[in-house]
């Protein structure tokens, strides 16, 4: 099973600008850590982003760069995947709910849902395809690629993936730390279009070791949480190599990605 | 759109308010018997009609899977145990080899209740949450599909999709799309929700929660009453499932219209139900029965039914069972595709319970009591925030 990656985006702390960003994944640049500016997709009409979190505001931002002009809204499905979601809501929740009171607002609870992220790029970019929201633990990033190669395979045309996580609130963090949030989207289909960066096949299981960065400043930022293993992955796609990626699968597996032209 | 290939529905379980397995819940179907009770539950400071399921709190996880215990995967655990499905699994794993059966699940909370108790733990203890509560392991979206993928020995691909209504009703689509791309031969499909604080009072501040046994479809209606479910399935090719139910089709879209409001003209709920139709190769004419995403909300029940008169026009053969299990949010998929293959294994056609006043507003006619009566295909509606959307049809 092969698909064309047609474009990447990735935003992270220090990779917020495009053209930088593809300057560190080509090894060119060093990553350093520079705080994440409050992000502003401006897909997301302003009433709509003041209902937002940094969490949504995050993937939207990821996955906007990747929409295209001549776009079918109505048939190109979505794949948003994030091993934890939303905890600064989840945090807020619970806390509520500790109290007598118990009051949780509508917007917050409107918020909490897993696709949350998915419902509002919906609604901004006036997409009516398929869209799902799914975790799978510290294996989220290749279960969700996976469920997307395999929504080109079956049902032909383009898939936007995007994958992400944000770091806990204090209390939670105690629990999950997420050094650094991080994003990372495809744009993947059925056929090479414009500057493809290469074909993605999916290999299997394998009994190796999890790939790292060849950019050796990013590794830190690899190291910062689960979706992080997919670094590699856009390393070698925007150098255009040849090769394969051992990716965290389920089960404490590594599942082998081959990258061609 | 191309024809989809049927699977076909060779072991299936799920439990609810209703009763554990299919018996028992085919019985209450046939008799009427709703699960819900106007019931309490911890912390729960209004009144409210709960579809509680009975024996969750006995269940105990297997030893070595003990760190994923909480009461989301209790039910999880349960629903395994009943109708003989891990002996279907095991039959399975002997003849496909436990990396080529994929896992795809759904809920919406997971094991939310964990942090819930945790935040209150630590609101007395400094802020600090107890040192066993494991947030990766039970509250975590993907816990469902690790612990069950475990507890089952199984080893091929899968995930947790959280739409949430829709969740339990896409892992049919995900399913498919594993098996018809050659990743795995078989697959297990199912959906787990628990009662918790969360899905309470937030559909509460919304105004959706009824002080009343809800009632789907009807004039006054006033909300839904949230229970909880667990239900799985075995899908495999037809050629393995001579003679059983089949999976026919499936359609998924966005609203792309609101976070907690479905579309007035429900244009995403048509495009759904269309495409499943398109999948299956099938016309609006060729289904028997429409088992109703038919919350009991205004708007939904509203919504849906504009979406049907436009899909199907005059559409009489058609309920919404959640008058029996109440809204088990994300477990809501699965156990209505589960009750539609009882509609057609059992040739019953299941009731809308307490309808009693019609809407003059709502096109469509559900049945208020369960009859028997056999049809060759059925279709599942489920529609979630986020304006998530997704049907299937089930068939002979």
């Amino acid at each position: 099973m092969t698909v064309y990656i047609n474009d990447i985006a990735v935003i992270g702390p220090g990779l917020v600008e495009r053209r930088d960003t593809r300057s560190i994944l080509r090894g060119e640049e060093s990553w350093q850590y520079e705080e994440l500016p409050t992000l502003k997709p401006e897909m997301l009409p302003a009433n709509e982003r003041r209902r937002t979190t940094p969490v949504i505001k995050l993937a939207l931002e990821c996955i906007q760069g990747l929409l295209r002009d001549t776009d079918d809204l109505q048939s190109m499905t979505t794949v948003f995947a994030s091993s934890e979601g939303d905890l600064g809501i989840v945090d807020k929740m619970c806390t509520a709910l500790a109290e007598d009171e118990k009051n949780i607002s509508p917007t917050i609870f409107s918020n909490s849902v897993h696709n949350a992220p998915a419902g509002y790029w919906s609604i901004a970019a006036s997409m009516r395809g398929a869209s799902t929201s799914l975790s799978a633990g510290d294996a989220t990033f290749m279960c969700g690629l996976q469920e997307a190669v395999s929504q080109v395979d079956v049902e032909g045309g383009t898939v936007l993936f995007v994958a992400y996580d944000y770091p806990a609130p204090a209390m939670l963090d105690s629990k999950r730390h997420f050094e650094h949030p991080l994003a990372i989207a495809m744009r993947l289909g059925d056929t090479a279009e414009y500057k493809a960066l290469g074909t993605l096949s999916l290999e299997g299981i394998v009994d190796t070791k999890q790939s790292s960065c060849r950019n050796p400043s990013l590794e830190t930022l690899r190291q910062a949480l689960p979706i992080g293993c997919g670094l590699p992955l856009v390393e070698a796609l925007v150098r255009r190599a040849r090769m394969h990626v051992d990716i965290p699968y389920l089960r404490d597996a590594l599942f082998r990605i081959s990258i061609s032209h | 759109m191309k024809i989809m290939q049927p699977l076909s529905v060779t072991a299936k379980t799920l439990v609810n308010a209703c009763g554990h397995g299919a018996e028992a819940i085919h019985d209450a179907l046939s008799s009427n018997r709703t699960g819900l009770a106007e019931q309490s539950y911890p912390n729960l400071n209004f009144s409210t009609w709960l579809g509680k399921t009975e024996g969750i709190d006995d269940i105990e996880l297997e030893k070595n899977l003990s760190r994923y215990h909480c009461r989301n995967n209790q039910l999880a655990c349960l629903a395994l145990d009943t109708d003989n499905f891990r002996h279907s699994v095991t039959k399975a794993i002997d003849q496909y080899g436990a990396q080529r059966i994929g896992l795809f699940v759904g809920t919406s909370t997971s094991g939310c209740a964990e942090t819930e108790n945790g935040y209150r733990y630590a609101r007395q203890h400094d802020g600090n949450l107890p040192d066993d509560y494991e947030l990766l392991y039970t509250h975590n979206i993907g816990s469902l599909q690790d612990y069950v993928q475990r507890s089952l020995g199984l080893n091929g691909p899968g995930h947790t999709i959280s739409t949430a209504c829709s969740s339990s009703t896409k892992v049919f689509a995900a399913a498919y799309r594993h098996i018809a791309s050659g990743q795995c031969d078989a697959a297990v499909v199912g959906g787990v929700d628990s009662l918790c604080l969360s899905t309470l009072y937030g559909f509460n501040s919304l105004q959706l929660i009824s002080d009343d046994v809800c009632r789907p479809y009807d004039l006054n209606r006033k909300g839904i009453n949230i229970g909880e479910a667990a239900g799985f399935v075995l899908l495999e090719r037809v050629e393995a499932g001579h003679g059983k139910v089949k999976l026919k089709g499936y359609g998924e879209s966005s609203d792309a219209f609101h976070m907690s409001s479905p579309h007035p003209d429900g244009d995403g709920a048509v495009q759904a139900m269309v495409q499943s139709l398109a999948k299956a190769g099938l016309d609006a004419s060729d289904i028997g029965y429409l088992n109703l995403h038919g919350t009991a909300t205004r708007n939904n029940d509203k919504a849906e039914a504009r979406a049907v008169e436009r899909v199907f026009g005059d559409m009489s053969s058609c309920s919404s069972t959640k008058g029996f299990t109440g809204h088990t949010l994300g477990a809501a998929g699965i156990t209505e595709a589960i009750i539609s293959i009882l509609a057609l294994e059992e040739s019953i056609l299941p009731g809308n319970l307490n309808l009693t006043t019609s809407d003059p507003e709502l096109a469509i006619q559900p049945f208020t009591q369960t009859t028997d009566h056999s049809v060759e295909n059925v279709m599942s509606n489920n529609f979630g925030f986020g304006g998530s959307n997704c049907s299937v049809i089930f068939g002979w």
